[in-house]
């Protein structure tokens, strides 16, 4: 999906047409859930951040609506994921994921329980990585986002960018291989 | 396990229902609201605009004194302050304050 193919649809909607405003919403929601949903771990509370981010991006003045839409959600979402897990740091816990949400297509019983596990773990350990450095670490390892675009969505350097997903990769293999998991 | 593979995950579209749901009912509060501030906004300008028009005319002209004065039988009469005469031009306020 590319940025000009959203930017018209939000231009669209912008002039009142709303079915161009649902189809950007399905044409980004899966991917913008799945990242929310790595930061923060809950299906709820990743669902509640993608309802503001498409209320948000809906009810920007038309002056100021962005270029690219799925920049501008990617942005908002890991922000308040950001900001999310450093107000629940302490008390926050992982759902259990659903083998039917979790299952690449295609895969066998014993693939998916092994999915699941790996997804667990690597949940885990990505606990343990302060809220920035996990985002990085998904945006990049998970989702294959350009540096020059995780270092826009966080407001930092390219070069800030690529040292944190460097030491939150280093900090995320030895959790792993100390629970016998290789990435 | 490669890390790549968590990126093939996919929701139920089912699950998808209730969420685009939630959505549009939100929006539709939005617009809602947004509606209704706009009206508030014209119905007080335009309360604002009629206190502005009504308190920044020019000083009205105010009857200060009206009383059916008997003139032939009465001509002298005392308002409220200073005293008034009635004469044949009209009737004449005198303010004690003023005299000299």
């Amino acid at each position: 999906m590319t940025a000009s193919f959203l930017g018209s649809l939000l231009k669209k909607s912008r002039r009142g047409d709303e079915r161009a405003f649902f189809k950007l919403v399905e044409a980004t929601r899966e991917r913008l859930f799945w990242t929310a949903r790595r930061m923060v771990g809950r299906d709820s509370v990743a669902e509640e951040i993608l309802q503001d981010a498409y209320l948000g991006l809906w009810s920007q003045p038309a002056g100021k609506s962005p270029d690219d839409p799925m920049a501008w959600l990617r942005r908002f979402c890991i922000n308040r994921a950001i900001d999310y897990l450093r107000r629940e740091e302490t008390k926050r816990s992982v759902d259990a994921p659903s083998a039917i949400d979790f299952a690449p297509a295609g895969t066998n019983v014993e693939r998916n329980y092994r999915y699941r596990e790996a997804e667990g773990k690597l949940f885990q350990a990505l606990d343990l990585l302060p809220p920035q450095e996990r985002a990085v670490f998904i945006l990049k390892f998970i989702e294959d986002v350009d540096y020059a675009d995780i270092a826009e969505a966080l407001g930092v350097a390219p070069s800030t960018a690529r040292n944190q997903a460097m030491q939150a990769r280093r900090k995320v293999e030895s959790e792993l291989k100390a629970k016998g998991i290789e990435l | 396990m490669k890390i790549e593979e968590f990126r093939s995950a996919q929701r139920n579209p089912e699950e998808w229902t209730p969420f685009m749901r939630t959505l549009e009912y939100r929006m539709t509060r939005r617009r809602r609201h947004l509606r209704m501030a706009i009206a508030a906004a014209a119905v007080l300008a335009f309360v604002l605009a009629g206190t502005f028009w009504r308190f920044s005319r020019g000083p009205e002209s105010r009857t200060l004194l009206r009383a059916n004065v008997p003139t032939r039988s009465a001509p002298a009469f005392t308002p409220r302050r200073g005293s008034a005469l009635a004469t044949a031009h009209g009737i004449v306020v005198i303010n004690p304050e003023d005299r000299t």
